[in-house]
């Protein structure tokens, strides 16, 4: 029996839940239009719940390792387990801890997390140099797409020539949005089948099963 | 005697100090290029001009903090603009760093004039990215009891006309996240609201297929059009600050691509041959 419900509970639920939702989106039937909404709200609670299970999960890898003590770095999981401490604190009373809260997030966690994003622009340029080659045809569209965007995309593109900033207009709105659209419409069809999948109970993985 | 390439043990440093200079210097010494006013943020800006006292606009926040120095200029721009021409705004948060930026546009807002509950309401951290946003458009006060201080959306003047989705006349999604893009236009259609999305530069593609369809009502791209947003409102700020310093890398960028291909046609093949 327990079996039974371990494996069947679940699927019967995503697909009276799925059934229900998608319903009741092209169906306007307000009794099942209040029980969707309801249903919606439950997802943002459960979805709230997950980032307190990651907060207990990454304290508990970090604890675990602080306490075996058999790795050199183990001092990056105290201070790890400190910065989250402390900021978990300064936000959870953050009537009480106001100015420490802004304090480390404007001036410790902003520019800390700008200056890992600004890393990025070193590495760009590296691969700019290595990569954009005009070795043949393919090459050739790669350089022309970057350059024309690039330039595009501050302003002393214009300030070079007016027809850059058209240029690259059009390789957003033409080239691109072929491409995009191609993406889009497969990746639509794609979710389309697992859902229906995970719908009917064929796509199991979710709930540990197959 | 041809002239020989650096050695390639040196090149990387060389390019990194060359990118550094390329900022710095613009940065200290501003070089002054101008910046044209370009169709992307002028849509913007001419949907906000048309906003009134009686319209709505939701602000969503949904942006991490590497994107601020992009996004926050884009958002703070949109909801003053807004707010300058009497329109209400109500502010949420999709991503939990962006609840932080929520509030900061909020009390700009407030330093600026625009009366809390009345003007603009700030609700707070919206979990669940579609399903939240799914049920905050369907019911907007079964989502959030309260605004993100604790108070009831009953005491809030503003909230008294906002219910669901159809309240809105417009909604302004500042994101870095190319998912964004697919659920708000998606789950915002039935509502029949105007949709404005200001994204990252590097997001700034997948956004066009919306924007062509018209299911993105106009959209702002990165940085540049934050710049030019921030002089369409006089008030120029850090991405007006920031622009010289783009042009200088992203010049420098090309520079780069042009030397990598001489010296490839020059001694590459020379040496393949």
């Amino acid at each position: 029996m327990k079996l039974t419900l371990e494996r069947n509970l679940p699927l019967v639920a995503a697909f009276l839940i799925g059934v229900i939702i998608v319903v009741a989106y092209f169906v306007d039937i307000p009794q099942l239009t209040r029980v969707s909404t309801e249903l919606r709200n439950w997802a943002v609670i459960i979805t709230a719940f997950t980032m307190g299970i990651g907060l207990v999960n990454l304290s508990s890898v970090h604890v675990k390792r602080i306490a075996a003590m058999n790795r050199k770095d183990w001092y990056n999981s105290v201070l790890l387990l400190a910065a989250m401490g402390t900021m978990f604190v300064a936000t959870y009373y953050q009537k009480s801890f106001e100015s420490l809260f802004k304090y480390l997030f404007d001036n410790v966690y902003g520019p800390l997390g700008t200056a890992m994003m600004s890393l990025v622009m070193f590495g760009m340029a590296v691969t700019c140099y290595r990569g954009f080659k005009l070795k043949n045809l393919d090459g050739f569209f790669i350089v022309f797409g970057a350059v024309a965007t690039m330039l595009g995309n501050a302003p002393v593109g214009a300030a070079i020539s007016k027809y850059i900033p058209a240029l690259s207009d059009w390789v957003y709105k033409i080239p691109n949005v072929a491409g995009q659209r191609g993406i889009l419409i497969s990746s639509a069809v794609g979710a389309l089948a697992v859902g229906l999948r995970v719908l009917v109970g064929l796509e199991r993985r979710h709930i540990g099963l197959d | 005697m041809t002239a020989q390439p650096a050695k390639p043990q040196h090149w990387r440093r060389i390019i990194h100090l060359l990118v550094f200079l390329s900022m710095l210097i613009p940065l200290l010494r501003p070089l002054g290029i101008p910046i044209p006013i370009g169709e992307t943020s002028r849509a913007v800006y001419d949907y906000i001009q048309a906003l009134g006292p009686a319209d709505v606009l939701l602000v969503s926040s949904n942006f991490s903090v590497p994107q601020a120095p992009e996004c926050l200029p884009q958002m703070t721009c949109v909801t003053l603009h807004a707010l300058s021409r009497g329109a209400k705004i109500v502010v949420i948060a999709s991503s939990a760093d962006g609840a932080r930026y929520a509030t900061t546009v909020t009390e700009l807002a407030v330093d600026e004039g625009a009366r809390y509950g009345t003007d603009i309401v700030l609700l707070g951290f919206l979990p669940g990215e579609e399903a939240g946003v799914s049920a905050f458009l369907a019911d907007v006060h079964r989502t959030f009891a309260t605004d993100q201080e604790g108070t009831p959306l009953a005491n809030l003047p503003l909230m008294q006309t906002v219910h669901t989705g159809s309240d809105f006349k417009g909604v302004s999604v500042t994101t870095a996240s190319a998912n964004d893009m697919d659920f708000w236009p998606r789950q915002l259609q039935k509502y029949g609201a105007a949709l404005i999305m200001a994204s990252q530069a590097s997001s700034w593609p997948k956004l066009q297929p919306y924007l062509r369809s018209g299911q993105v009502t106009a959209g702002l791209n990165g940085q540049r059009d934050a710049a030019e947003y921030e002089l369409l409102l006089h008030r120029p700020a850090s991405s007006v600050a920031a622009m010289d310093a783009t042009s200088g890398a992203y010049l420098l960028i090309v520079a780069l691509v042009v030397a990598s291909n001489v010296a490839y046609f020059v001694f590459e093949r020379r040496k393949g041959r």
